[in-house]
């Protein structure tokens, strides 16, 4: 299911207009990108959680140069499905 | 603890954008998750822009051990969502460590702090070592209370001052010392320093196995609080020779001449930073460096554990270096500076200590009144080259009480300030700046004037007369020469 699938599915189940729906979409993940940070997770009763995690830095060495890098450390957005969504995927 | 949000509050964001009202904004958002999940049992992936992807992956069925029972078992094949984000929503969320690059890391770049700071951690986390931990920042306090003033006092005072203070110091640190009983890590910081505190305090100065030093290896051993302390002085030693009296002095004479151990530990701090450096290293244990020679380290080491240290920082370590190689540079210059004014200014300069010439001066003297038969000139140009002259013939007299025969020169100078004086003094001058060879070319009698030839210039006359330029701007003022670059041909000058 890609972007335009999903957009049409989603006017479907929501009886809003595509056009619409593909503009709230866009909003709705760049209010997602604004409100979580490193201590605030998105908790989706029934689907999962959606919260930001730090990589620490860390030196990764090339097998073939031997030279070595220094990672700097980064913010991830991670997603854990819940318990209700894994149940119904068995 | 993280802070919740709820799909709720994104509704509620979008209903304060503006973007839609309460209730679609409520079924829009519920709505979108759940097509989301839809999505995935149908396709087994959703895609969706600016947010990211999900992705059903199937994992299949393996076997396992209970690490508890040592039982083998078998983990059912699965299947698990994975979510990977867009770029462009990983770009909005990394947006604080944006700024961070990937650096490539050289052969020699130290790694090894990385590990320090690791041991560190450890070790906060274990719990041990507290009060060592608190006496390690006591210790770092007398450290800085050190550190500053030397500072200071090494930025704007004259070297002595320095030494002084350095040896308050010193005599503050072993005070602490005894009062609060702080082993090793008062010992080792305090004169940490640098050397001079590091050398005066050595009352108790500990057999460390350093061949080097003789003096010190016939001290008591008893005292633990001294062993960390010849290890400073003891690099310092191994890599300059002049070092090496240092602690032969400072340990018979101990407290008796601190100072003068102080000055000289100065010196060895001041041409000596690596040693320095490399005993900052011994005390920071954790934290080697390129530079510092092996096999000292192993026995500073061997001397520093039984005494339980614990490292310091090592972003202080690298500042302290610093200050250190600059209180250094700073001392040297200074005196390099005052060697120079008394060794250079003196011998080169002051006439008078040059054995040979009072005698040329003399028989200047003697000469002067039979040469100074020239007519009488102006006095006002006069007075001119012969007051700066003054000074120097005049402090012979006062350096040289035994000559005499100088005596003469000085009394007639006030007796008879006039165009005598112009004539005589410069000469004097000249006779007693240039040896010999001078003296005597000028000695045969010159004459009052000089005709203007072709192709003479001020120059030449003064040089052809007295052997040097120096006399050119006395032609002029003499003969009130408006232009010193022009004198006509077969024009009189007369001559000083």
């Amino acid at each position: 299911m890609n972007n335009k699938d999903f957009i049409n599915a989603l006017a479907e189940a929501s009886e809003l207009p595509p056009k619409t729906v593909q503009k709230l979409a866009t909003q709705l993940t760049a209010g997602m990108a604004d409100i979580l940070d490193a201590d605030t997770s998105l908790a989706v009763q029934g689907f999962g959680v959606f919260e930001v995690k730090k990589k620490l830095e860390r030196i990764v060495v090339n097998p073939n140069t031997r030279q070595r890098k220094l990672i700097p450390p980064k913010l991830v957005l991670s997603f854990k499905p819940s318990n209700v969504l894994k149940d119904k995927l068995k | 603890m993280k802070k919740r949000i709820l799909p709720q509050d994104l509704s509620d964001y979008l209903v304060q954008n503006g973007h839609a009202n309460r209730k679609e904004a409520d079924t829009f958002v519920r709505g979108f998750f759940e097509v989301v999940e839809q999505g995935l049992f149908e396709d087994k992936y959703v895609k969706i822009k600016g947010l990211g992807t999900f992705k059903l992956v199937s994992v299949s069925e393996r076997e396992s051990v209970n690490i508890n029972t040592g039982e083998r078992f078998q983990i059912s094949g699965h299947t698990k969502v994975s979510f990977t984000p867009d770029t462009a929503m990983k770009d909005l969320i990394n947006r604080p460590f944006a700024h961070f690059e990937t650096v490539d890391l050289n052969e020699e770049t130290d790694t090894s702090e990385f590990d320090a700071i690791d041991l560190e951690t450890e070790r906060l986390m274990a719990g041990e070592d507290f009060p060592e931990n608190e006496e390690d920042e006591t210790a770092e306090e007398v450290a800085d209370e050190t550190d500053l003033p030397e500072a200071v006092a090494a930025g704007t005072e004259p070297e002595a001052v320095t030494e002084e203070a350095a040896a308050a110091e010193a005599a503050a640190d072993e005070k602490d010392l005894a009062e609060t009983d702080l082993p090793d890590a008062a010992g080792t910081d305090g004169p940490a320093e640098d050397p001079a505190t590091a050398v005066t305090p050595v009352n108790t100065v500990t057999p460390e196995p350093q061949q080097e030093v003789p003096a010190t290896s016939t001290a008591p051993t008893s005292a633990p609080a001294a062993t960390p302390e010849p290890t400073p002085a003891t690099p310092a030693e191994v890599t300059t020779e002049a070092s090496a009296e240092v602690t032969t002095e400072a340990a018979p004479d101990q407290a008796d001449a601190p100072e003068l151990s102080a000055l000289e530990a100065d010196e060895v701090h001041a041409t000596t930073p690596p040693a320095l450096a490399f005993h900052e290293e011994e005390i920071s244990v954790s934290a080697p460096q390129p530079i510092t020679p092996v096999e000292p380290k192993g026995t500073a080491t061997d001397s520093l554990s039984p005494s339980n240290y614990t490292y310091r920082e090592t972003p202080r370590k690298s500042k302290r270096k610093i200050w250190l190689k600059r209180v250094g540079m700073t001392l040297l210059v200074l005196f390099g500076m005052g060697l120079s004014y008394f060794a250079g200014y003196y011998r080169v300069l002051c006439p008078c200590s040059i054995p040979g010439l009072e005698t040329y001066f003399e028989e200047e003297m003697a000469d002067e009144p039979a040469a100074v038969t020239t007519p009488a000139t102006p006095a006002a140009p006069a007075d001119k080259p012969a007051t700066p002259v003054a000074q120097p013939s005049a402090q012979p007299v006062a350096t040289e009480p035994d000559s005499l025969a100088q005596q003469p020169a000085p009394k007639s100078q006030p007796q008879s300030p006039k165009a005598e004086k112009a004539a005589q003094e410069p000469a004097a001058a000249k006779k007693a700046e240039t040896p010999k060879p001078a003296a005597e070319k000028t000695a045969p009698a010159r004459p009052a004037t000089h005709t203007v030839r072709k192709g003479d210039n001020l120059y030449k006359i003064s040089r052809k007369y007295y052997g040097s330029d120096k006399y050119v701007p006395a032609i002029i003022k003499l003969n009130h020469l408006k232009d010193a670059n022009t004198i006509s041909h077969g024009m009189k000058l007369k001559l000083p």
